[in-house]
């Protein structure tokens, strides 16, 4: 119960606050009757609100239909009205009010008006019937209205110009990013469109060319008989230039015979070479590359000299490319261009090179004991994987030299290129390194004395093993002694007994194990 | 789709090869060079336009690479077979190297097959031997 009392004080009292407000927007305009006439006075019309002089006894005892009053005309201004009473010098005249032609009491037309101020319907004419109110609750019942107006009410306005420069902003970023995109795409289909209309023209001539003509006549044709087939306007374009290159350079891979010759010819009496060498000389390094792989399918030798400069190019594409394209075209070069290389050789790049020497070691003198001499340590090591590959046994006795002022690194590479070529005459050298304190230069000469050991290696090997190493190194220099001697190697697993020597030994023992 | 057709002549009934090759230089030089010979020549650059052509053109000898979009050489030499026996096939393929394609392409029967790069004149040869009467 009391908590119901107590609800009912708390809606009470917010109702009271509630009702206090609405009270207090509805605050009186007019604080008597006669600011009121004033205002009416000097307000001339009033939308709705009409007067008309009566008889007094009529507006005494006012009938809110009007009828059987003896009425004057009706009156829009309120002043006119007041001077129409005065005219009349009538004194039981009264002034009554008509809203929408309807009689209505002075209160009833005081509060009408006053609504129509409240609602900001009309706008006092005067401030005169100021009620001493203060200005600011008078300026709020003023329209707002903006001070400025067109530009200057534009740029006044911090935020909303701030805003129209963002969202300008955007437009035209968004616009520049559509209109590059068209432009873009326009460009690149109208490239591909060319560049397949470049690719039927040159089709035909180039097929006439090489059916039609020998070699030596390809090399003898004018220019006159040369733009017959490839009109001197479309050779000055770029794009049919390039179409050019492209078709000559995919057909020599595909042709073989003289027709890789005949290309070649016209290759060059269409001074396609020129643009070739502008290739190299470009700061853009795929055009350079491009142009290697062009100076390369399209032997041209008198090229190698700007080639030549580009072998030590910071660039790893355009070194390897130059490189390759020296190896394969001249005849002079050995490998000494390669040993000056500041820049240390990749996997790829080695890979690559091999394959070229391979083809090439059988007809040219490469001088591959350059590189033993190179200050780049990968030179070294691929020289002495070269000799290994191309199977250079003539070069081991410099290797052998080599041997001792190397690091170990190059040791085991050298190493085995011994073991690979099995040659048993440099057994001192695995024997020694038998004997070092680097595992994995140990690990490589205990594989290599497998197939190059001697005597003595036999015995490092059994010293080796009862100092038990670990289980890698192990395995291998077992392997190797039953490679050498499996007479001493059964001693040796018969008189031994120490951990893991008979898993070792049954694993070596086991014929499908072999390889594993 | 059939990218170029050279008519049969009224007078007298030339050998229709179809070419089906993808490389557009490749296929134009052999079409130019079999042109020269006095053969009808069809070209088509994919396996499906290649299928059509054989059931549509009635060829007198296919010349097809293996590695063309849709299906592929070994693929078009199936269909061959099926529909069309005694129809002579050269591979033209730059797989040459690959010893069981050959094998393959031996196996269903091709007449020939030519490893690319290849001699443009030798292939001529080698058509006139196949379609000599």
């Amino acid at each position: 119960m009391k908590v119901k009392n107590a609800v009912s004080y708390v809606f009470l009292f917010f109702l009271i606050f509630k009702t206090g407000a609405v009270l207090g927007q509805e605050e009186k305009i007019f604080s008597d009757s006669i600011s009121f006439v004033n205002f009416l006075k000097n307000q001339g019309e009033i939308p709705g609100l009409s007067y008309r002089l009566v008889d007094s006894f009529q507006v005494a005892n006012l009938d809110t239909t009007g009828l059987g009053a003896q009425e004057l005309d009706l009156q829009s201004r309120f002043d006119s009205t007041l001077l129409m009473k005065n005219t009349l010098l009538a004194s039981d005249l009264e002034v009554q009010y008509l809203i929408y032609n309807d009689p209505y009491t002075f209160e009833a037309t005081q509060e009408y008006v006053s609504n129509l101020l409240r609602n900001g319907d009309i706008e006092p004419a005067t401030t005169d019937f100021s009620s001493g109110k203060d200005l600011i609750s008078l300026a709020s019942r003023v329209r707002y209205t903006p001070k400025l107006y067109g530009p200057n009410a534009y740029f006044g306005d911090l935020k909303i110009f701030a805003v129209s420069i963002i969202i300008a902003t955007f437009f035209i970023f968004a616009f520049s990013m559509i209109l590059f995109m068209i432009i873009f795409k326009a460009r690149r289909n109208r490239k591909e469109m060319l560049l397949q209309t470049h690719d039927e023209e040159v089709v035909i001539p180039l097929s006439e060319i090489l059916f039609e003509k020998t070699l030596e006549e390809i090399e003898s044709l004018t220019s006159e008989e040369l733009y017959l087939s490839f009109p001197e306007k479309q050779l000055k374009k770029p794009l049919y230039r390039q179409v050019l290159v492209e078709r000559i350079l995919a057909l020599n891979k595909k042709m073989k015979g003289d027709f890789k010759l005949k290309l070649k010819a016209l290759y060059k009496r269409l001074e396609l070479d020129k643009a070739t060498v502008e290739k190299l000389n470009s700061s853009k390094w795929d055009t350079v590359v491009t142009g290697l792989v062009e100076v390369n399918e399209m032997d041209l030798t008198e090229t190698l000299k700007v080639v030549k400069k580009l072998i030590n190019s910071p660039n790893f594409q355009i070194r390897s490319q130059a490189v390759a394209t020296l190896l394969t075209l001249s005849e002079n070069e050995d490998l000494a261009f390669l040993r000056d290389q500041a820049f240390p050789l990749s996997r790829w790049q080695q890979m690559n090179y091999l394959r070229i020497i391979k083809y090439l070691h059988s007809s040219r003198t490469l001088q591959i004991e350059n590189l033993f001499d190179s200050n780049n340590q990968s030179i070294r090591l691929f020289g002495y994987k070269l000799v290994r590959v191309i199977g250079r046994v003539d070069l081991l006795t410099i290797l052998e030299e080599k041997f001792y002022s190397v690091a170990d690194e190059e040791k085991m590479e050298i190493i085995k290129t011994f073991e690979y070529l099995g040659v048993p005459a440099h057994t001192e050298l695995v024997n020694g390194s038998l004997k070092s304190d680097n595992i994995e230069l140990v690990t490589m000469a205990a594989k290599a004395v497998g197939v190059i050991g001697d005597a003595t290696s036999i015995k490092i090997i059994c010293e080796l093993l009862k100092s038990e190493p670990g289980f890698k190194l192990q395995m291998t220099l077992l392997r190797s002694l039953q490679s050498l001697d499996s007479t001493q190697y059964n001693q040796f697993v018969q008189d031994n007994s120490f951990e893991g020597l008979q898993r070792i030994n049954l694993h070596l023992s086991d014929p499908l194990l072999q390889d594993v | 789709m059939i990218l170029s057709l050279e008519v049969d002549s009224p007078t007298r009934r030339m050998k229709k090869i179809l070419i089906i090759e993808d490389d557009l230089l490749i296929s134009s030089l052999v079409q130019f060079r079999l042109k020269k010979d006095g053969y009808a020549t069809v070209l088509v650059k994919d396996g499906n336009a290649g299928i059509i052509a054989i059931d549509s053109e009635s060829p007198d000898l296919i010349i097809t690479d293996v590695m063309i979009p849709f299906k592929n050489g070994i693929e078009i030499i199936h269909h061959a077979r099926n529909t069309m026996p005694n129809v002579p096939i050269i591979v033209l393929s730059s797989l040459g190297e690959e010893e069981k394609i050959v094998l393959e392409a031996f196996n269903l029967g091709v007449a020939d097959f030519i490893p690319k790069p290849f001699n443009p004149n030798e292939l001529a040869i080698r058509v006139k031997r196949i379609l000599r009467p």
